[in-house]
């Protein structure tokens, strides 16, 4: 027999969602449609080569944003940075 | 096709081995007993992938290297209070003082031509290379909300694998990676009308 009583429903525990900050469920943020194939490609995974293929435009662009973000990758402190924390840590 | 490959990355950032960790851990045991200058080593070791981080989400050098000098300092003033490995515990710091950055001083424009201080490309041509893809992406990552910026900034500008984000940030990766996800899909919009 079924059960009827509506306060059956709330026994059953609510599936765990990954719980976001604040701050981004509050500003919500258009948003493209990036293929999953880019997506498996930017995370280093193995790609079929048609799936890249078929997202041709994206992973122009894509190829386009990784290679400045490969420059900033390496990015240096400034060398006099170093020596001025130090000398901070001192006159403390 | 030429010019399709299967692995993007190949500079990623790894963590510190077990040697290291032992080895930071001896070099705060030196500062704690009064050898104050040998917190130059911790300084060398780690402000690259610092500076980078702070750079990443805040968009000025000048400021990125506010937020690592008061960090380091802040670091050295609770050396004591390190437990674990010393790069994870000084990186929450540095995150931490940039989301502070980003409460006062909400900026919607981000840019690197406000600033005195050179970016710290690696080379001169990269330094003066300002194109406008870069200025673009400046700008679309200062309209991302904090916690998409930082999340993409770990794993496009950083380098860091999934599993070391999560350590950092003390979440699971399955969170990150729909952060890094959402934050290409937002990234792609505000950039596709010119470059798509």
């Amino acid at each position: 027999m079924d059960n009827l009583d509506p306060r059956a429903d709330a026994e059953i525990p609510a599936r765990k969602v990954e719980q976001e900050p604040v701050m981004d469920r509050e500003v919500p943020m258009a948003s493209a449609h990036t293929p999953e194939a880019i997506h498996a490609w930017l995370d280093g995974e193995n790609v079929n080569e048609a799936a890249l293929r078929a997202a041709e435009k994206e992973y122009e662009f894509w190829r386009r944003v990784e290679a400045e973000t490969g420059k900033r990758r390496r990015i240096k402190t400034p060398t006099s940075l170093p020596g001025e924390i130090m000398k901070a840590i001192k006159k403390d | 096709m030429k010019g399709y490959t299967s692995v993007v990355k190949t500079t990623q950032a790894e963590p510190p081995q077990e040697d290291q960790i032992d080895a930071d851990q001896a070099i705060i045991d030196r500062v704690l007993a009064g050898d104050r200058e040998s917190f130059a080593t911790l300084i060398g070791r780690y402000s690259d992938p610092l500076y980078r981080h702070a750079v990443g989400m805040t968009g000025s050098p000048d400021d990125a290297a506010d937020i690592l000098q008061n960090s380091f300092i802040k670091a050295y003033q609770h050396l004591g209070e390190v437990r674990g490995r010393f790069d994870a515990w000084v990186f929450r710091i540095v995150a931490n003082g940039c989301k502070d950055w980003l409460k006062n001083i909400r900026r919607t424009h981000l840019s690197y031509e406000e600033d005195d201080q050179p970016s710290g490309y690696e080379t001169p041509e990269e330094e003066l290379d300002r194109g406008e893809l870069r200025g673009d992406l400046d700008e679309a990552l200062g309209a991302l909300p904090p916690s998409l910026r930082e999340a993409f900034v770990m794993k496009h500008v950083e380098g860091r694998s999934y599993e070391e984000m999560a350590e950092l940030l003390e979440t699971s990766v399955g969170a990150l990676k729909m952060r890094v996800h959402r934050a290409r899909e937002a990234l792609q919009k505000l950039l596709e009308e010119r470059y798509l």
